[in-house]
């Protein structure tokens, strides 16, 4: 019965949206595996789609689902302006993450305002952040939820085009947030990426993460690693 | 270029003459990492053999202070350890991290604990590691003065068993052997009538207080929480963040003590109150 209900969606999207919406949607499907302090190893698999209703604005939805009873859900959304070659930039997300087995459930929202230029992007930001404890009626109760009212969110990507036709991409990145997180100030996420445009609408991606803690402020210390590969369709 | 490069020397040199801010332990592990560390630790701890101290009766009183950031000769740190020792009822003292400001600072504040351990009741005070004690390798400094940074001790009454529980924070996260040993050592829970878990990092992050300061990584915060209030966890006791912060999640009490760094506005130490109910009363400096 699912089977037959999830050809039939398929079937629509594929007829409808190439049409209705030619090169303005894309969906990323990733699967993650990775190792950390506190679920050991894990692995995960995401999807995200993103609708472009004009070159300026990018509107994105995506879920993802890991072991050790992780879901996630994020909402985002980008607008963009030119000046000259310089890219100014406005960016909201919006983001759900439920840790069933540890009865929590998280609720972030980040604000960031970012510059491009010549493979250069940089963000600034400030985030908030809802633990409520899925136990207890936490809209009821003071000790259900607790607020983290300021987080200082940044970002600084590097990226470039090789090959005679620009199909390969290199990334280098330091943030502290990224599609699934949004973490604390001094917690920072070192990733490395390449990527494959292995034609118009197909393109190929493998991230390495590395997310170490204590760093600039405690004392830094190794916690967690994770690698991800990407598909990304475009329509 | 020559300017851009003696510039870059001159700011390196500078940093490396840093005796408060470890320019290579910000940024990568200055001592072991915290898995050797509580490897260490634990391996300590089992050697020494399980650690009860006696109250002569069911209420007694536990002092507490942390951040204490020795830099010269440490006058809060020394009232505390003499307001402890003369209190009748002072069972024993923690001290929760922070206790050296600049390299080779430990042995001062060891010192100060020491020359007063013959004095008055002679309560013990224990510690645990705080990010600056493990600047510039001083973890081993640390192990000499101090001891263990991950271990528990009870408090026996006449009728009543009480469970404290040191963790090793300073490195920004618990690590994977830490959580498994806690989770181990909860199992007991029930057969104590409170249980004080004692770490350096706060937890959370309430106000702009911390705005600069650090904290754990999110998945891990979340696992702890889970871990304390499955077992019922009565008090978790955390410095770091050198303001005091008090609220309740999931049942379990969380609370932030101030600093008790000479030189600062907002030092105060707690007295624990330890009877039927925890009560904290807390002595501004």
């Amino acid at each position: 019965m699912v089977r037959k209900r999830a050809s039939i969606v398929l079937s629509v999207l594929a007829f409808l949206l190439p049409a209705a919406q030619a090169q303005r949607l894309s969906l990323d499907l990733r699967t993650t595996a990775g190792h950390n302090y506190a679920q050991g190893g894990y692995a995960s698999v995401g999807a995200l789609g993103c609708y472009r209703p004009d070159s300026a604005v990018a509107v994105r939805f995506g879920v993802q689902c890991g072991t050790g009873a992780v879901m996630a859900y994020t909402a985002d959304w980008t607008a963009a302006m030119r000046l000259g070659s310089v890219k100014l930039q406005l960016v909201s997300k919006g983001l759900w993450r439920r840790f069933a087995g540890w009865h929590i459930d998280e609720f972030s929202g980040l604000v960031a305002i970012g510059i491009g230029w010549r493979g250069w992007d940089v963000h600034v930001g400030l985030a908030s952040r809802m633990m409520a404890d899925s136990r207890t009626a936490w809209l009821d109760e003071r000790t259900g939820w607790l607020s983290e009212p300021f987080n200082l969110m940044y970002e600084l990507r590097y990226k470039a085009w090789f090959g005679t036709r620009r199909r390969w991409l290199g990334e280098l990145a330091v943030a502290n947030y990224d599609d699934f997180v949004i973490d604390r100030a001094y917690q920072p996420l070192f990733s490395c990426s390449a990527g494959w445009l292995v034609s118009e609408k197909v393109e190929l991606a493998a991230r390495a993460v590395l997310h170490p803690t204590g760093m600039l402020s405690l004392s830094a210390n190794y916690y967690e690693a994770w690698f991800n590969i990407q598909m990304i369709l475009k329509w | 270029m020559v300017r851009r490069i003696v510039i870059g020397f001159v700011v390196a040199a500078l940093a490396a003459a840093c005796d408060r801010f470890d320019m290579v332990g910000l940024v990568a592990p200055a001592s072991a990492d915290v898995e050797a560390r509580v490897g260490e630790s634990i391996s300590m701890f089992e050697a020494s053999g399980p650690r009860v101290l006696t109250a002569p009766a069911n209420g007694y009183r536990m002092y507490i202070c942390t951040d204490i950031h020795t830099d010269e000769y440490p006058h809060r740190f020394e009232a505390f350890v003499r307001s402890m020792r003369s209190d009748g009822q002072a069972v024993g003292g923690l001290l929760l991290g922070d206790i050296a400001n600049r390299k080779g600072s430990l042995g001062i504040a060891a010192a100060v604990a020491d020359t007063t351990a013959a004095t008055g009741n002679g309560a013990p005070l224990m510690a645990i590691v705080g990010n600056h004690d493990l600047f510039f390798g001083q973890w081993d400094d640390f192990k000499r003065y101090f001891g263990s940074s991950t271990y528990c001790f009870t408090v026996s009454t006449p009728g009543f068993s009480d469970l404290y529980i040191m963790l090793d924070s300073g490195g920004g996260c618990h690590g994977r052997r830490q959580m498994d040993w806690l989770k181990t050592l909860l199992r007991r829970r029930g057969d104590y009538r409170h249980c004080v878990v004692c770490t350096h990092v706060n937890l959370f992050r309430t106000d702009l207080s911390q705005f600069v300061s650090g904290n754990l990584p999110l998945e891990e915060t979340y696992q702890l929480m889970e871990l304390l209030s499955e077992n019922g966890v009565s008090l978790v006791l955390q410095g770091h963040d050198h303001h005091r912060e008090d609220v309740v999640f999931g049942g379990v009490r969380y609370l932030t003590l101030d600093c008790l760094k000479d030189g600062t506005d907002n030092a105060s130490y707690l007295v624990l109150e330890v009877g039927d109910r925890l009560l904290c009363d807390f002595k501004e400096q």
